[in-house]
Formats: C-alpha cells, sequence, structure tokens
C-alpha cells in the first residue's frame, strides 16, 4: 500500500501530537520536538510532515481560534485518526520484537 | 488576489508595533500556497514574537528568516497553476515542449544524430575554451601582475641586426636600475638558477633543477603565498632558504622543516641553509616554476658583491622590475639607451655602446605566450597556437551547427503541418519563430550536459596530451557556468534561427492542402551548399594533418651533416675535467666504445656563447660584423662527429699551438666573413675573444641546432676550461653494455649525482614536440569533424532517399538496374565533396604555406598529400551513404508503389 510507512520524523510527530492533545498546534508541536528532541526544526519541514501525514489519514485536522501574538490568524489544530494510533503501536511493537531478539551481551560496548 | 487583503487587517496594526520584517513578511505572503498562508504565517509570528521575549529583536529576526527561507519548499509554496497569469500562455509553451520533445522521441534517429553531432562539437569547444582560458591566464595571479615587467638583453651587429636575445641578464643591470631610477622603479628583484645543485637532508638526496637564488624583496613583487616564514625576512641573510610544500615533504615528510638545516652541494662544495619559510608550490599557470627559493646575498657572498658588479658577460640573472601604480613604462624605455652608453661606455671601434646592446622589457603576463627569445627559464607557450586552437574549434562547432541546421530543415515536410495547423489557429510568426528556437535550444541543452560529460571524460587523457593538470573541480565555477551557458545558446541561436525562419514561412493553405513545397529547390541547394562547407573544412584539417607530418618527418629525417647516431651525452665536472686524458683512455679501452670528447655545447642544443674578434680579409683585418658562435672542444670532437672538412685540418694534438691559436671555421662563417672559397681562409689570421691565431680548417656547414635556425656561423676552438659536456660515441650493439658501464663509472666519477645522460639523436627529435603536438591535435579534431560531417551527410542521405524511395521504385520498373540507381544516387554526394575538395585543396594550399614560411627548412608540399586527404573524405562519405542506398536500390518496387 502506497504511503502506509511512517518515517521516523513523522512517527516524533504523530507522538508529539498526541502528548499535546487539545494543544496539538504547528508551533507549539515544534516547540515539542525540539525540546524532547533536543534537535532544531523549521516550521517548514514540520509542514511538510503534518501534510504528509494528514495525506496518509494519520491525521486529521481542524481551525482553531485566533489570538492577538498571532496577528489575528487562526491556528490549525491537529488530531490523530484511529489509523495513525493503529499505525503507532503497530511500528511499536515491531520495535519491541527486535529489541527483544537482540542477545544481551550485542549491546556490550566494545573497546 | 490582491497582497494587501491577504496580508490581514492586523499586518498594519502588527506595523507600528515593531512587528517581524515586513520584506520577508511580503515575501512569503507572494510564495506561499493560499489554504497554507493564514496558519503558517500566523505560527510565525506567534514564534517571533516569544523569539523576542527570549532573545531580543535582533536574534527573533535572523530566526524569523531562516524559517521563512525555509519555507521554500514543494509542500508550503503555491502550485503555478492557481497562479492567476495567463494560463494560456503556460499551456502554450508546455505544449511546445511537448511537441518537441514528441518530435525528438519519434525521429530518434536523427535526434540522435542531432545532439551526438552538436555534444561533440561543444565539447571541443568548451575543452578548447578551458585550455586557452588557463592559458591566458599565466602569471595574473600576481597581486601586482600589470606592473610587474621582465628585462632582457639583446646584441645587435654592426648593421643593427639582431644576434641574440636572452630573456637574463646580466648581474649588474639590475641594482644599477634600481639606483640610477630610483622613484621610477619601485623595485628590482634578480633571480638565478642555482644550476641543479644536489640537496640533502641526512640520507635524502635529490639533484634540484628548479632552485632559484633569489632577492630578498622577492615576495614584495610576485604574489607567491608564504604558508610559514616571514615574508619581509624570509631571504634577507645569508645561506638561507624557502622550501616549496611539496619538496618539503620529499625531504622532511610530517616533519616541520622550519628553522632545520638543509645542505647543498654544487661545484664542489657543499653549504648548510637554514630553512627559513615555505611556500606554496608554484601556481601552474606560472611562466617559470621554483621548487626551492634560497637568499641572494649567498651567492653574492660566495662570489664578492664587487667581482659580481663587474660580470658583465654572465646574463644569467632574471631581472624583474616593478613600476609604481599608474607609471608609463614607455618614459623608463626611452632613457634606456642613455642607461647603457651610461655603463657599458664606448665599443672597441669607438661607437656608443647602445648601438650593439639593447634592453628591453616585457609586461610579465605577456611573457608566458608572446616571449620566445633565443634563452628563457622554461619553454613557453605560443600565441599563434592558441589562435590555431581557436579556429579549429570554431571549425567543429560550425560543421555540428550545419548538422541540426541541414537535418531541421530537410525534416521540414514532417512539420510542415503542423505549421499549418498552427497558423489556421491563429499563431503569428513571431510565436512560431520562437518555438523552433526554443526547439533547438532544448536540443542544445540536452547536448550541453552530453558535451560536460564528454569533457569529463577527455580531461585525463588531454592534460596528458597538453602537460596540463586541469581539474574541472578546482576552475572558477562562474566561468564555467558561463562557458556552457554561452556555447549552448549561441548554438541554438544560430542553428535554430534558420530552421525557425524557413519552418515558420509556410503558406497554411499551401501546406494543408498537401502540395509540394515550392521553392524547395532552391533549400536543397542551400542544404547541399553547407554540405560542401561541411567537407571543406573537414577535408582542410585532414591535409594541414598530412603536411604537418610531412615536415615533422622531413625535420627529423634530414641529414644533418653530421653523425647523430648513437652519441651519448654525459655531464662533467671540474674533477673529470682535470683528469680527462685518464678518464678518455679508462673509456677508450671498452669494446663498446668508438670515441670520446669533450665541448662546452652539443648538438641539438642552442649555440648561445659567441665573442667579437677580426680577420684578415683581401689582406686587412676587419672587424667581424656578425654573431659567430663559439664552441669549445678538445681535438677529438670534429672527428667524434664525422664532421666533412671542406678545407684545411682538424685539430692536432701533437701540435700544442693548435691548442692556444688554431681556429676551424664551418662554411656559414667563412661566407661571412667574404674569403670566397674555404681554400682561401686556410691561413689567414683570425682573433676572436682575445685569443689570436690562424684558421687551420673549414667544416662543411652543419645543422648543430634543430631544423627550426638556420644554419649559424660557428668556430670552434680548443677548449680551456669550458667542457661541461662530454660525448661519447657507442659502437652499435653494444649500446645496452656500454650504458650500464658508463652509469657505473659516472656515478663513481660524480659521487652523490644520479646518472643522468641524453643522446643527440633522441634530443634532436625532442625538438619537434610543439609541432607533433599539434599534428597530434589537429588530427583527433580533423577526425572528429569528419566524423560529424558523417553524421550529418547520413542523416541527411537517409533522408533524402525515404523521400525517393517512389522515384527509385519507378526507374526500377522502367527498367534501372540496381548498379545504375546506386551510381545515380552515390554521384549526387560524391559531387558534394568533391566540390568540397576542390575548395580545400587551394585553400589549405595557401595556408599551410603560411605556416611553413616559419621554417628555414620546410618539405615541399606533395601532391600526393592533397589526393590522399581528398580521397579519404570521399571514400569516408560513399561509405556513409553506401548503406543506406544500397537498401533503397535493392528494395522491391512494389513494395514502395502500392499505396494501400
Amino acid at each position: 500500500m502506497k504511503g502506509t510507512y511512517l518515517g521516523e520524523f513523522q512517527e516524533v510527530v504523530l507522538l508529539s501530537v498526541l502528548i499535546l492533545g487539545e494543544e496539538a498546534y504547528g508551533v507549539r508541536i515544534q516547540e515539542e520536538i525540539q525540546h524532547e528532541m533536543k534537535r532544531v526544526i523549521s516550521r517548514g519541514a514540520l509542514h511538510t510532515a503534518l501534510t504528509r501525514l494528514v495525506e496518509k489519514g494519520f491525521l486529521t485536522s481542524k481551525m482553531g481560534e485566533a489570538t492577538r501574538e498571532r496577528g489575528g490568524r487562526r491556528k490549525r489544530l491537529y488530531l490523530v485518526t484511529n489509523l495513525g494510533k493503529d499505525t503507532l503501536r503497530e511500528v511499536r511493537l515491531l520495535r519491541q520484537q527486535l529489541w527483544q531478539k537482540v542477545p544481551g551481551w550485542a549491546l556490550n560496548i566494545t573497546i | 488576489m490582491a497582497e494587501s487583503t491577504r496580508l490581514g487587517p492586523e499586518y498594519y496594526y502588527m506595523k507600528q508595533r515593531n512587528g517581524p520584517p515586513e520584506l520577508l513578511t511580503k515575501y512569503f505572503a507572494w510564495f506561499c500556497a493560499d489554504e497554507y498562508y493564514e496558519e503558517l504565517q500566523g505560527d510565525l509570528e506567534e514564534s517571533y514574537y516569544k523569539n523576542i521575549k527570549i532573545y531580543g529583536t535582533k536574534k527573533a529576526c535572523n530566526l524569523y528568516r531562516k524559517e521563512v527561507i525555509l519555507m521554500l519548499r514543494p509542500s508550503v509554496i503555491r502550485k503555478v497553476k492557481n497562479h492567476t497569469i495567463n494560463s494560456n500562455n503556460i499551456d502554450m509553451i508546455s505544449n511546445y515542449f511537448k511537441i518537441a520533445i514528441r518530435t525528438m522521441l519519434t525521429q530518434k534517429m536523427y535526434s540522435f544524430i542531432n545532439i551526438l553531432g552538436l555534444a561533440i562539437g561543444m565539447a571541443a569547444t568548451i575543452l578548447i575554451s578551458i585550455y586557452i582560458h588557463h592559458e591566458l591566464s599565466y602569471d595574473r595571479y600576481h597581486e601586482k601582475s600589470d606592473r610587474i615587467y621582465r628585462l632582457s638583453r639583446e646584441w645587435l651587429n654592426e648593421n643593427g641586426e639582431s644576434n641574440l636575445h636572452l630573456g637574463h641578464v646580466a648581474p649588474p643591470f639590475g641594482p644599477l636600475i634600481a639606483n640610477d631610477f630610483e622613484g621610477e622603479v619601485e623595485q628590482v628583484v634578480r633571480l638565478l638558477t642555482g644550476g641543479g645543485p644536489l640537496m640533502q637532508n641526512g640520507d635524502k638526496k635529490f639533484e634540484e633543477e628548479r632552485l632559484f637564488f633569489a632577492e630578498g624583496n622577492v615576495f614584495e613583487i610576485f604574489s607567491w603565498k608564504l604558508l610559514k616564514g616571514d615574508r619581509k625576512t624570509a631571504l634577507t641573510e645569508p645561506n638561507t632558504i624557502v622550501l616549496s610544500e611539496s619538496s618539503a615533504r620529499k625531504y622532511f615528510e610530517e616533519e616541520d622543516p622550519l628553522g632545520k638545516m638543509i645542505t647543498y652541494n654544487n661545484f664542489g662544495m657543499s653549504q648548510e641553509m637554514k630553512i627559513t619559510g615555505i611556500i606554496e608550490d608554484t601556481p601552474q599557470n606560472s611562466h617559470f616554476r621554483y621548487d626551492m627559493l634560497a637568499s641572494f646575498v649567498t651567492v653574492e657572498n660566495f662570489m664578492g658583491r664587487e667581482v659580481m658588479m663587474r660580470r658583465w658577460g654572465s646574463n644569467n640573472y632574471s631581472t624583474f622590475l616593478l613600476f609604481p601604480e599608474g607609471y608609463n613604462v614607455t618614459n623608463f624605455e626611452t632613457q634606456l639607451p642613455g642607461f647603457i652608453d651610461k655603463h657599458l661606455g664606448e665599443n672597441s671601434n669607438g661607437q656608443p655602446a647602445s648601438t650593439t646592446n639593447k634592453l628591453h622589457l616585457m609586461p610579465l603576463a605577456d611573457i608566458h605566450l608572446h616571449s620566445h627569445l633565443d634563452s628563457e627559464i622554461e619553454a613557453n607557450g605560443d600565441i599563434k597556437y592558441i589562435y590555431a586552437y581557436i579556429i579549429i574549434a570554431l571549425f567543429i562547432l560550425v560543421i555540428a551547427c550545419i548538422n541540426f541546421m541541414n537535418l531541421s530543415t530537410a525534416r521540414s515536410m514532417k512539420r510542415a503541418k503542423e505549421v499549418g495547423v498552427r497558423k489556421v489557429m491563429g499563431a503569428n510568426r513571431s510565436s512560431l519563430i520562437w518555438q523552433f528556437v526554443a526547439e533547438s535550444i532544448l536540443v542544445a541543452l540536452i547536448s550541453s550536459l552530453l558535451a560536460i560529460g564528454l569533457v569529463i571524460m577527455v580531461l585525463p587523457w588531454f592534460n596528458n596530451f597538453a602537460d596540463k593538470e586541469l581539474v574541472l573541480q578546482t576552475m572558477d565555477l562562474s566561468f564555467l557556468a558561463m562557458l556552457v551557458l554561452a556555447v549552448t545558446l549561441i548554438v541554438g541561436l544560430i542553428a535554430g534561427s534558420y530552421p525557425a525562419f524557413f519552418l515558420s514561412a509556410f503558406q497554411p493553405a499551401k501546406v494543408l492542402k498537401g502540395s509540394k513545397l515550392t521553392g524547395a529547390g532552391k533549400k536543397v541547394n542551400l542544404r547541399s551548399a553547407l554540405v560542401v562547407f561541411q567537407f571543406f573544412i573537414s577535408i582542410c584539417l585532414i591535409i594541414g594533418v598530412g603536411i604537418i607530418g610531412d615536415q615533422i618527418d622531413y625535420m627529423k629525417t634530414k641529414a644533418l651533416g653530421f653523425d647523430k647516431e648513437n652519441m651519448v651525452v654525459l655531464p662533467s665536472n671540474d674533477e673529470i675535467y682535470n683528469n680527462f686524458q685518464v678518464v678518455k683512455d679508462r673509456l677508450a679501452k671498452q669494446p663498446g666504445i668508438a670515441e670520446v670528447t669533450l665541448t662546452s655545447r652539443v648538438p641539438s642544443g642552442r649555440l648561445l656563447d659567441s665573442q667579437g674578434g677580426t680577420a684578415e680579409v683581401d689582406g686587412e683585418m676587419k672587424q667581424i660584423g656578425f654573431r659567430i658562435a663559439d664552441v669549445h672542444v678538445d681535438h677529438n670532437y670534429l672527428n667524434t662527429l664525422s664532421v666533412q672538412f671542406l678545407a684545411g685540418r682538424n685539430f692536432d694534438p701533437e701540435l700544442s699551438s693548435d691548442s692556444s691559436e688554431a681556429f676551424i671555421l664551418n662554411k656559414a662563417a667563412v661566407d661571412g666573413l667574404g674569403w670566397r672559397t674555404p681554400e682561401e681562409a686556410i691561413g689567414k689570421k683570425f682573433n676572436y675573444g682575445g685569443r689570436k691565431g690562424y684558421v687551420i680548417g673549414v667544416t662543411d656547414n652543419f645543422h648543430f641546432e634543430s631544423l627550426h635556425q638556420n644554419i649559424a656561423p660557428i668556430v670552434f676552438v680548443v677548449t680551456q676550461g669550458r667542457g661541461n659536456n662530454i660525448i661519447v660515441k657507442v659502437k652499435e650493439g653494444y649500446e645496452q653494455q656500454t650504458l650500464s658501464y658508463l652509469e657505473e663509472e659516472w656515478t663513481h666519477l660524480r659521487p652523490g649525482y644520479l646518472f643522468d645522460y641524453y643522446t643527440i639523436g633522441e634530443r634532436f627529435n625532442e625538438q619537434y614536440q610543439a609541432e607533433e603536438k599539434l599534428g597530434e591535435l589537429i588530427t583527433y579534431f580533423s577526425g572528429l569533424a569528419i566524423f560529424i560531417a558523417m553524421l550529418g551527410l547520413y542523416g541527411l542521405s537517409s533522408f533524402t532517399i525515404e523521400q525517393s524511395t517512389k522515384e527509385i521504385g519507378i526507374r526500377k520498373v522502367l527498367g534501372a538496374s540496381v548498379n545504375s540507381v546506386m551510381y545515380m544516387f552515390t554521384k549526387r554526394f560524391a559531387i558534394l565533396v568533391i566540390i568540397g575538395i576542390a575548395l580545400a585543396a587551394p585553400v589549405s594550399y595557401y595556408g599551410m604555406q603560411e605556416w611553413l614560411e616559419a621554417f628555414p627548412y620546410k618539405t615541399t608540399m606533395q601532391p600526393l598529400t592533397f589526393i590522399i586527404g581528398g580521397l579519404l573524405a570521399l571514400v569516408f562519405a560513399i561509405m556513409t551513404v553506401g548503406a543506406e542506398i544500397m537498401k533503397a536500390a535493392v528494395s522491391n518496387p512494389v513494395d514502395t508503389l502500392r499505396s494501400e
């Protein structure tokens, strides 16, 4: 199936949207990722990821209220769909299966 | 949508309260897709105001700018289609592209021929442009290059003719100029070649051919980068030296050589030198290159400054002058004769010295391409060859363009209906012209990509061939981009404009009715003329190759008048010179060695030494009014070289007087002095360079120098201290054995030096390298030219034949044989080539005569060369069209004439 694959960055975005709940809009998501993942991302890059996730059906969005510091503009609020939640679970399950297969000694740091 | 409405009502409020940079906001509003603009601009502003609180306005502005720029991605930028510009135009242009690509794809073969031909032509042009760009860049990297001039010295004879012109001058000139012209000349620097010393650091020993002694201010004039050390003081102390980066690595590997010592061994002395700097390797585009620069005071101290200032005869000091900004150099040049008279005084005949001595200036950047003096630091390039390369590049490009024009117009029948329909639908002529020009630019663009690939592929080979190290990556990218773009546009416009005008002129009523185009006959003639022109150029190049080859052969095989075979030349030194008789006797015992001799000058080299004198002609002593070059030899020299005597005898070792007062002249010298026969010269009084004596022999003229030079008058004298070269004549069949013996002997005689020898025969052939390079280059390019011309001819002929299948069918039905059909069609194309030959023969004859003029000894142009060149082109042409014609001629008329 085309487009169901979830990239690493997209996964991070989806999780952030879940974390933020009602408050999931552009700037907040950007700050959340920068804060949690310790990496600088641009609003433009985030926009690309969000649009792709909406196209894939993992996210829906609706327009929220306008505020003064936004120059009177509305924000777009994102919500994870059921498909998005299923996919996240699936990804996590696959990860865990892989983790369980890794033998303990393999993680010892060799010099 | 107007931008003011998109910016929102709050925009103007925001402007007042120190909002984000206005221009960026407008820019973002311009490129952002409508559906996302509100949320994204909102987000950007929200972050912006937050950032002001955290970081302050300046940083916030920077972050805002960064965010806006990073918004430039497909997911954000508005789609072009949604834009409100005239969508009809866009559709039309995309239709042009669609049609262009479809035409290319339906006629793959023609497109291939077009693109390949153009790509080769463009690649050749780009390659040659890169090369020329490099050649023209020589020495221009010095910041002050337009103010730096080289001093050169010319000697004239009493009639004012040039005897000798050297690119380096005597040591007193530099300091005297600095002194006499204070204020007019800013700096003067002298450089002296180190004479190939053996440099040593521990067990690392190498002979350094490119070591120069340079005065302390050398870095104030030349802009070479000093990587370590101090520009001002690096070369001011005696026994200091600056190494190039790569020679530093050669001697010291990873160590830091600064402050370390390196040993200089030469002329039997050895001297520790302190390393005071590391300099970048000489840039490739320098007319001479160094590996090491040692301080000039080292030599001055060794020789004695006073002594050096009297050495008017040792013209080995490359002297460069730096003039102040805006100074008129001719003003300086006019004062030079006076300067010469002041310091050189009068000649022996009472004339001022400036009548026979001249100093010249040449701008630094001109040296590489314009200086061809009798001695230069390194061999230079030649502007004439640059012109030749430009002409060849243009030729090839023109041939490729003609291909394109011919094939496009020949195929015009196929496009005629399209043009008709477009016109009926309301297209005007100018838009059609633009369509076709754009189409050809598209083809040129595709070709240019292919051409760049080709250039990358052949560049290593070209470097090898041209002895350069050109690398695309290190080149000026803007120059490359401009070059490729210019070539693409020029080719696209030139090649595209003719088909564009031709095609756009069709009358829709005629082409849509399906009637044959009138005036087609005329166009065919123009096409034929273009084919003739292509072959004309190709044949010119082929004949050029042939004649250059003939001339090289001629120079290599011409009898030189002496025996050049199996002559091994070895370097001498004081030790060998002082014990020469012993060395000679030991060598002579070897079964493989026939003769051993000692000399100052070896045939194949230049005759650079000469002095003045007098000669007894018609009973009175007369000044020698022209230059007679001297060669210092031992008694066995002329014998070893098997030079023919016309009168008199060789030097006799039994006669001690021969060593001090005997002269042997060549015939050119005898003729110049005015003796009527060689016999007349024998026994006449002759004084030369302080030596008084008699002429004892006259040799026949022989080619001492390469065939680029006329045979110069020569005087041979028995050497007194000037024998830097030893010539060993090796017996045939003993070459290998004798060489290994000599290697052993010389490593013993010159301890520490590498065994280094050359043979006279080889050295002679090396002199013709420039011609061989040119010949080789033209061979390749004429190959390309004929290949492209053949591609074009193939395309054109297969198209013509395709158009004539019905004609062939009817002819065959009416009784024509395969042979006669083939003959008829072959003739059509062969005639074009033959006209090409007829035009090319006289043009190349005159062109090559010009080229041969430069050689004093030249081959006569053989008619055979022309015949072969023409036949070659004809055979290639017939081969090209033959297969297609054959296919058409044997086809069954039923297939071609039946129309269901």
